[in-house]
């Protein structure tokens, strides 16, 4: 892997401000639960999710308040009457909330899906290859010449298992749906295993103690021969146990899954999930985001329902089954498997699209774009603003304001428990910071000691007084503080020594609107709240 | 160190290193052999025979596999030379398939039983278009037309299914796979422009919508970044301008369409054409007016210009470019680029020269390329991965006419006129996977247990001295694995002939016990599926 060091992002994630709910939830929310102690007997699962082609961010989560959206698109742009709306001054496409559970629309009612406006980096790549190299890569290069051969989980693996694959683990560490993908790629090679349906999953063949001829020795051919023998070996090695896992887990699914390849995916990560099988990361995607033709139904502009067509379908189709699946890890932690707060997912695609549209009723390769994060322990709300469309950068782009590769940093950080060293060595730059707040469990903590803390708020969001609710294991100093989301301090509500117990204090004070972030530390635990303040 | 204890050492972990020791790990356990570097011609010697290893390689590497008659053939001609010319010199013209001529009106305003009848057909269309290929395939003499085909398929892309009930429809895509019959080894730059106003190839990437006022950029960036210069030779301004230059274009896809040049031709309309002045490429392409707004002056002065002007500004890049694919295809998947000293670049950089000196012809740079003295390397003999087309096809080729090609090939994750993207098929280590090794081996050996003992048979008796088993072997072991036998494999094969009976006994079997025969061969081409380099090339 060619090493250097990467240029940052001109706008570190400090300078995001988040973008406040006007509202009080306009659905009733889930009852508030305390945080469940977390399962320290399985380890943390990411789950990625490869949008193929460039996701339209603008027409995912539309700008529909600026005029200047519907001047950029007279084609295809939604009328607002059409979007999802349930909180002022947020307009979701309606394909968000497809789907018996709602789609992840209600996801962000529950507080179990996080909206990450304006990712991207600097200097945007609009090849769909190329860009697609440095999001799987985790490595924010244009250079053609340099290769990008490996994948930031696939190394942030190798950094976590050393004797990979001289000791294969009981279970492979990731399983990449379709084809293998650069992100699980190492210096080791393919950290995963590749699965299409898992109940046909079945071992490669290579015959054992095969001899071939002495001119091999040192060429391509014995390079090559090696490399299929490897994936023999891994395929021997996993196809029984995910087979296994898959079908013990999959009578306990409840979701209700649609035919398609990407909600079939959805539900096979969720069997293996329920199955027990220790995979740390699941690659699932989805393609069709290509949209440069026909994006919407005809023409905004020929009074066509543009809320109808191809790109709606998509965002059906992946809310639908993200809601289904969280729903069905909901119902195992009712049947008794603890799950869902060791699952978080996340959507990536190579690129925007451009914030005018072309007269084929589709839209061209852009720029930054819309990113969604997902789980229980994720801190539900949004993170950042829609784009302003009146800023646009030089090639009429939607410019990019949180790098990428700051939340696949917190995702190794607070959800892996690497510490800041490591995770800067797997995204090979020192000087990365994490993309702050996106997790309710912080860094440091490893599985084995995971937190048995909890915190909640409720109500959140609040106007001008709420409720926050703790609860210690043991006897400690505890500091509970309310700080603005790029770390500057607002407040302290408790700063003593507390016994073991459950705790509820009451939080009011003259706050301006905006998210926050509530964090209580007690020995070596951290764990964090957002909580949105509304006028 | 001997051979076994060397086989030992050989871990799995290696695998991904690259050829030229980028990543260490090799450079510290093995010595490369070195390669022959240009595109000097192989010239055989005593210690390089021109013998059944090397005719194989290159039927391997030009057809989607040998037969046994292929390979004598081409061992008799004597000369690396002579055989590279009677495969680039045999063309054949095959007669188009009924669905290449199948006229549907426009289904999506109409009713929806009548919408879905209409694309169940171009379904059915499209099917009976990639079988009709894969007859071309399987029943190909001695000629690189159709692997030539294959390839500018897998390069100027074109998918049948585009999602969301959009489709390039089957006469399109036929008429698509005779420009590239008809140019395989013609002149690059030409082919170019013909693509660019290909009728596939603008409902594809959306050149039939493109209008003057708000382009479609689609085709103008894929123009450039995969078709001839790559990435870094062009800015973004050069994306939109070439996209307005290429407004206008339209395709007469179904029986309503207005045709004024016959149905699934091209047509150019005037008022949707960007008739303002643009620059490409620091060229100036000047505003138009009226008068010359046509067809005939659009596309000689705009659409012709656009491609000329990529080719001169750029055509180091184009002809690196494609010399690079054209290699990493016939050659080695991942050529050792990143090092200039290295003897791929060499060979590359020779192509390339090879394409600037005869005008972007193909002809003479494949020809240099497979009879040069790198192609027939030691190091890059059996060095490709199978792609499921070369893998299913060659099932059929090679072992069981009646394998079901179409299926099998789907199944293995390649479906022609249909790659994943834009881009083509990514090829090499990701054709196999622990999903798709799997398939593939269960493909195979559900092909050989299906296969009749009269097959086998008539599989048998096309070997000289088909009665030893050890020569039967060795031409076994020619006919489906890229290298020669070690003496080990030469005694394991031999063995399941005789179902490890003493080797001698196979006479007695093979003459006077038929389906003894018959069943032992199965055992072994159970065994050869199994071996890993069944799956190399």
């Amino acid at each position: 892997m060619k090493r250097r060091t990467f240029l940052r992002g001109a706008l570190g994630a400090a300078a995001i401000t988040p973008v406040l709910l006007d509202r009080v939830w306009a659905k009733p929310s889930s009852p508030l639960k305390l945080l469940a102690q977390l399962d320290s007997s399985g380890d943390k699962i990411l789950i990625l999710i490869q949008l193929f082609g460039g996701n339209d961010g603008l027409n995912t989560v539309v700008p529909a308040d600026q005029d200047e959206y519907y001047n950029l698109r007279p084609n295809i742009a939604i009328p607002k009457k059409s979007l999802w709306n349930n909180f002022s001054g947020i307009y979701l496409n309606p394909g968000l909330a497809a789907g018996s559970q709602g789609g992840i629309a209600h996801m962000l009612e529950l507080g179990t899906l996080a909206i990450v406006h304006n990712i991207g980096y600097d200097n945007p790549n609009l090849s769909h290859f190329r860009s697609t190299d440095i999001w799987l890569s985790g490595i924010n290069d244009s250079n053609p010449n340099d290769r990008l051969d490996t994948g930031w989980l696939g190394r942030s693996l190798e950094q976590q298992y050393p004797n990979f694959p001289a000791q294969l683990p009981a279970d492979p560490l990731a399983i990449n749906f379709g084809g293998f993908s650069l992100a699980l790629t190492s210096d080791k090679g393919r950290m995963g295993i590749e699965v299409d349906n898992p109940n046909l999953q079945t071992g490669g063949l290579s015959a054992s103690g095969d001899i071939v001829d002495d001119q091999a020795t040192g060429t391509r051919y014995e390079i090559e021969y090696a490399f299929v023998q490897d994936v023999a070996n891994r395929s021997n090695a996993y196809a029984a146990r995910v087979k296994d896992a898959y079908n013990a887990g999959k009578p306990m699914l409840k979701g209700n899954y649609a035919s398609d390849g990407f909600a079939q995916q959805m539900a096979s990560v969720a069997a293996l999930i329920a199955g027990g099988l220790n995979t740390r990361v699941y690659v699932v995607g989805m393609g069709g985001f290509d949209t440069h033709v026909n994006q919407v139904n005809g023409s905004l502009a020929n009074g066509d329902d543009t809320s109808q067509g191809a790109h709606r379908n998509l965002l059906a189709q992946l809310a639908d089954a993200v809601a289904q699946f969280q729903y069905d890890l909901a119902m195992m932690d009712q049947a008794g498997l603890n799950v869902a707060n060791r699952v978080l997912g996340f959507t990536i695609s190579e690129f925007g699209r451009r914030p005018h549209d072309n007269n084929s009723s589709g839209t061209d390769h852009g720029a930054a774009s819309v990113q969604f994060v997902f789980g229980t322990q994720v801190n539900g709300g949004i993170f950042g603003h829609v784009p302003d469309l009146t800023q646009l950068d030089a090639n009429q782009d939607v410019p990019y304001q949180v790098d990428y590769r700051t939340v696949y940093t917190t995702l190794l950080t607070d959800w892996y428990g690497m510490t800041l060293g490591d995770a800067r060595t797997v995204m090979n730059d020192p000087k990365l910071d994490p993309f702050p707040g996106l997790i309710k469990t912080q860094s440091g903590v490893p599985a084995s000691q995971a937190a048995t803390s909890s915190l909640s708020v409720y109500p959140n969001p609040f106007v001008n007084a709420t409720t926050v609710q703790f609860s210690l294991p043991s006897d400690g100093y505890v500091q509970i503080e309310v700080a603005s989301i790029d770390g500057k301090h607002v407040s302290t509500l408790i700063s003593r020594t507390l016994a073991a117990g459950s705790y509820t204090v009451p939080f009011s004070e003259e706050l301006s609107a905006g998210a926050y972030l509530l964090s209580l530390r007690t020995g070596s635990e951290r764990l964090t709240q957002l909580i949105n303040v509304i006028r | 160190m001997n051979r076994r204890s060397f086989l030992k050492s050989w871990k799995p972990t290696t695998f991904n290193d690259r050829p030229d020791g980028s990543s260490g790990v090799l450079a510290q356990s093995r010595t490369q052999r070195p390669l022959a570097t240009g595109l000097d011609p192989f010239v055989p010697d005593t210690n390089n025979t021109w013998d059944a290893m090397r005719a194989g390689h290159l039927l391997r590497r030009t057809m989607m596999a040998p037969t046994w008659t292929d390979i004598q053939a081409l061992v008799a001609l004597g000369d690396p030379g002579r055989a590279v010319d009677l495969l680039l010199g045999a063309t054949s013209t095959p007669s188009a398939p009924a669905a290449a001529n199948d006229q549907t009106e426009n289904p999506y305003p109409l009713a929806l039983p009548v919408q879905t009848q209409i694309i169940g057909q171009w379904a059915s269309d499209a099917a009976a278009l990639r079988t009709w290929w894969a007859k071309l395939h399987l029943t190909a003499s001695a000629s690189i037309q159709e692997k030539m085909v294959f390839f500018w398929s897998g390069h100027f892309t074109t998918e049948f299914s585009l999602g969301a009930n959009a489709y390039v429809i089957a006469p399109l895509l036929y008429r698509q796979n005779k420009l590239f019959r008809d140019h395989a080894l013609g002149n690059l730059q030409d082919l170019v422009k013909y693509v660019t106003l290909d009728p596939a190839m603008l409902v594809f990437l959306g050149g039939n919508t493109n209008t003057a006022g708000a382009p479609n950029e689609n085709y103008a960036r894929e123009l450039m970044e995969l078709f001839t210069c790559g990435l870094g030779n062009y800015t973004e301004g050069d994306v939109q301008n070439a996209a307005r230059i290429l407004t206008g274009w339209r395709v007469s896809q179904y029986t309503d369409d207005p045709a004024p040049n016959g149905i699934f031709n091209v047509y150019f309309d005037p008022a949707s054409h960007d008739t303002q002045a643009k620059i490409y490429l620091n060229t100036s392409f000047p505003a138009i007016d009226q008068t010359t707004n046509t067809e005939y002056l659009v596309q000689k002065n705009e659409i012709d210009k656009l491609v000329d002007t990529l080719f001169s500004v750029n055509g180091q890049a184009i002809a690196k470019f494609i010399s690079t694919k054209l290699y990493q295809f016939f050659v080695y998947s991942d050529p050792a680029t990143g090092d200039p000293t290295s003897s791929d670049a060499s060979v590359i950089q020779a192509m390339a020269d090879l394409f600037i000196q005869s005008n972007f012809e193909i002809q003479p740079v494949i020809s240099a390329l497979l009879k040069s003295a790198h192609f027939f390397d030691n190091a890059n003999i059996g060095a490709q991965i199978k792609t499921p087309a070369e893998y299913v096809i060659g099932m059929a080729r090679q072992l069981v006419p009646t394998f079901p090609i179409d299926a099998n090939m789907t199944a293995a994750d390649q479906q022609f006129f249909q790659p994943p993207n834009v881009s083509g098929w990514p090829g090499y280590h990701d054709w196999i996977t622990t999903n798709t090794y799997p398939v593939r081996g269960t493909e195979a050996t559900t092909a050989i247990t299906d296969m009749s003992d009269a097959v086998a048979l008539t599989f048998i008796q096309q070997f000289p001295n088909y009665s030893d088993a050890n020569a039967l072997s060795t031409g076994i072991g020619q006919l489906l694995l890229p290298r020669p036998l070690s003496s080990e494999r030469q005694t394991t094969f031999a063995s399941k002939l005789t179902a490890g009976a003493p080797v001698y006994e196979w006479t007695s079997i093979v003459t006077s016990s038929p389906s003894t025969a018959a069943r032992n061969l199965r055992d072994l081409l159970n065994y050869i599926v199994s071996l890993p380099d069944f799956e190399l090339v």
